[in-house]
């Protein structure tokens, strides 16, 4: 591409206009994948969330704001979203900060033993979601858990002790790390051997050590990577569905709300109102993470 | 940040939230009402009959029309949608009528999915099975206005004796508004299961009411500590204490109606006694399928224990692999579940019981009643099947799966028999799952070290909530 747009023979204006066709072509697919699957479906929901429902089949535009109300109005719908606030504030910061403890350690001492354990995180991330959830009840439960003195230690005789509702997001959190760590860390992994050895090497020469490399150079040039996990581990934990699905906890996370309202009561109107709600909330807090991070900015765009 | 990528973000976020949200049905129906001569299709007695009526009609156009000339097929094939266990009934039923094998097309399937796959069956108007093998509480949830599923199956039983023959009460939980939406496959009556060598060693007597009950509670835990007499998880609670207490955590009182109220007496009498219970260590708040319930029950500490009929043969057991006995030796005894003094007898609940239901969108309805009828009766069958049967000559049969089962102190079937007739016709289908309800409020609580009774008002709160989400109309006083 750039071979081609540099050609002398290219005219100013001609090599303008490729220069802007070459990334577009390149977002196409994505694009059209992204408007069949992801903005199609959403205003679906849209047109969905003001509909009435008869026989499980929708009329659109008949229901008003009846399907808003009758989710703002089910005690369940508030608490589902105290509930998943509660998550966020355990699991994003055990999340993000583990990850980057985890990455920050292997590439400080890169080598052969550094990529044995970035194997051994990522092992789990092969793994389907709720197979691991499952483990995780196993080794949650004091009667069967491998670290059973270490859970008896903490006062919890039984599953009936573990699995308290105060619990819960902590409970979700460790499922979901062990899940999802291990990609991450491969993706921080990357960046941070990324950075020139120049610059590092300079840092250490101006006599920082390892810690002071860590904190003042790599992790404000892996920034935007951090924003990026950030929004997609928020928009991927407000949706929390399959821990507390399969701990058997009904109703916990909006996104089982919606599921019940779709499949259980057969509304799928108010369901997409509350699917609609939790879109809302990660929009409002990719916008924030994108404001504040300079997500975007590149060599070309930083003024 | 340049503003330009917003709308990239935001469509990023869209695609992230999209995945999370439900599929969604495609389809666009209308309302019409028309009045109109038809030949309408009846059926009496399994007969199909023509005549001529004049009707008001009032129908959804997408949805399968009412019959109004004979739109069925006796040779059409029908789907059956069982699980593995009931691969037998349809083996039974293909070996006793060969000429009809050939119609039956078996699937094994996920029933919890099942009420979510006829919404979506609805809006394509197609791909419905025509029988299913599913609990009564999820043929209430097919039954809804929004899926209406179940064909009516009174006007097709060929004999009415079928019905009759069913353990008395036994069919309440298929009986919807007066129409009959599936057939009893088994039935999970609760029954007092005790340790009978252990109760002759403390000279204990069976308990035959939840007063003497409690009563043999306090003694247990002051004259031999650490034996315990139930499990207080939201399985047993929801099906077999609140149950037998006859706690109207939602009693039909007419078609859509409910009466929902957890601070009645008879709430509070269950709630007050396993309070005690739990307090005196008698009972466990583990579920009887915990590792840590089994693990109480393996050292021989499982004094009695209220629980339904198939906890005999699959978790009692008896074999090397059972869950609570390795050993056969007469160590279970069983006797009628205790009742409540100021009641008129004992009432249990059940926790389990499948059923038979038909599909109203069925071509070849003939077939499938008569599959629903054999699979719910059949002697062949049900001789030799797992669980007790609903059917009351089936169970007969049935009995001698018993004979010979060293696990028993003596023959259980005289005393499964008289408690089959003692479900509680309170205990109706509901739309919702209670028990979910009960292990978010109760459960909770007792995990806490709460009380049962100070969960009640939170539980009633979460009960007429999920009713009323689900279209019931709820009464709080029975006034």
């Amino acid at each position: 591409m750039s071979a081609l747009a540099s050609h002398p023979g290219v005219p100013q204006r001609r090599k303008r206009r490729l220069n802007l066709l070459g990334p577009h072509l390149f977002v196409l697919p994505y694009a059209v994948v992204l408007l069949i699957f992801g903005v199609a479906p959403a205003l679906y929901a849209l047109a969905m969330s003001f509909a009435r429902f008869v026989g499980g089949k929708p009329q659109f535009f008949q229901a008003g704001l009846r399907n808003y109300t009758i989710a703002l109005s089910d005690t369940r719908f508030l608490a589902s979203f105290e509930h998943v606030g509660r998550y966020l504030l355990v699991s994003m910061p055990v999340g993000v900060i583990g990850v980057l403890i985890m990455a920050l350690l292997l590439n400080a001492r890169p080598g052969r033993i550094a990529l044995f354990f970035r194997t051994v995180f990522f092992v789990p991330s092969a793994f389907a979601g709720p197979a691991l959830v499952l483990l995780a009840f196993f080794v949650l439960n004091p009667v069967t858990s491998p670290f059973r003195p270490l859970l008896l230690a903490m006062g919890l005789q039984t599953s009936t002790d573990v699995y308290i509702d105060d619990n819960y997001p902590l409970l979700f959190t460790i499922m979901g790390f062990f899940a999802g760590a291990g990609s991450w860390v491969a993706i921080f992994y990357g960046a941070l051997n990324a950075i020139s050895k120049e610059m590092l090497e300079a840092a250490v020469m101006d006599g920082c050590s390892s810690v002071q490399v860590a904190w003042f150079i790599k992790l404000p040039t892996i920034l935007p990577y951090i924003a990026y996990m950030l929004i997609l581990v928020f928009a991927g934990n407000v949706q929390l569905f399959a821990e507390p699905q399969l701990a058997n906890v009904a109703d916990w996370s909006p996104n089982q709300l919606a599921y019940s309202y779709a499949f259980v009561i057969g509304n799928f109107g108010a369901s997409a109102a509350i699917s609609l709600a939790m879109m809302l909330i990660g929009l409002v807090a990719a916008t924030i993470i994108i404001r504040y991070t300079g997500f975007y900015q590149t060599d070309a765009t930083a003024s | 940040m340049k503003r330009k990528y917003w709308p990239l973000a935001a469509i990023t976020v869209m695609l992230l939230n999209a995945c999370g949200a439900p599929a969604a049905p495609a389809a666009t129906p209308q309302t019409i009402t028309e009045k109109v001569t038809v030949k309408e299709t009846v059926v009496v007695e399994g007969k199909v009959v023509e005549k001529e009526v004049v009707k008001e009609v009032q129908k959804v156009v997408t949805a399968t029309p009412e019959p109004t000339a004979n739109p069925y097929d006796q040779n059409a094939p029908i789907v059956v949608w069982i699980d593995e266990t009931r691969k037998a009934t349809v083996d039974a039923f293909k070996k006793k009528y060969p000429e009809k094998a050939a119609l039956i097309k078996e699937e094994l399937v996920d029933r919890g999915q099942f009420p979510a796959k006829v919404l979506l069956f609805n809006n394509t108007g197609k791909g419905w099975p025509d029988v299913v093998f599913a609990e009564p509480d999820i043929v209430s949830r097919v039954a809804d206005t929004s899926r209406d599923y179940p064909l009516d199956l009174n006007p097709w039983l060929k004999s009415k004796n079928v019905i009759e023959n069913f353990a008395p009460g036994s069919l309440e939980p298929c009986t919807f508004g007066g129409k009959l939406f599936c057939l009893r496959n088994d039935l999970a009556q609760n029954l007092t299961w005790y340790n009978k060598p252990l109760m002759d060693q403390f000279g204990y007597k069976v308990p035959s009411t939840w007063e003497d009950f409690e009563a043999l509670g306090e003694a247990v835990a002051k004259d031999h500590p650490g034996y315990v007499m139930g499990f207080a998880d939201e399985w047993m609670l929801n099906y077999v204490y609140f149950a037998a207490g006859r706690c109207p955590l939602g009693h039909v009182i007419e078609e859509n109606t409910l009466y929902i109220n957890t601070a009645d007496e008879r709430c509070l009498r269950v709630a007050r006694m396993l309070d005690k219970l739990i307090a005196a260590k008698v009972f466990l708040t583990t579920g009887p399928f915990d590792p840590a319930t089994a693990k109480v029950v393996n050292e021989n500490k499982l004094l009695m224990l209220q629980a339904a009929s198939w906890f005999g043969e699959y978790i009692f057991g008896g074999k090397p692999d059972s869950l609570y006995y390795k050993t056969a030796e007469g160590q279970l005894g069983v006797a009628v579940p205790p009742k409540w003094k100021n009641e008129d007898k004992a009432y249990t609940g059940f926790g389990g019981g499948a059923a038979w239901t038909v599909s109203k969108h069925t071509k070849n309805p003939d077939l499938a009643v008569e599959f629903a009828v054999f699979a719910s009766t059949a002697t062949e069958y049900h001789g030799t099947g797992p669980t007790y049967p609903a059917y009351m000559p089936a169970a007969k049969e049935w009995r001698k799966t018993l004979v010979g089962n060293k696990l028993y102190a003596e023959d259980p079937y005289p005393v499964m028999e008289t408690t089959a007739a003692l479900m509680d016709p309170l205990i109706a289908s509901l739309r919702f799952p209670t028990v979910d309800l009960v292990k978010k409020t109760v459960s909770q609580a007792v995990a806490k070290g709460e009380t049962i009774e100070s969960a009640l008002p939170e539980l009633q709160k979460e009960l007429v909530n999920a009713a009323e989400a689900q279209g019931y109309l709820v009464k709080t006083s029975n006034k």
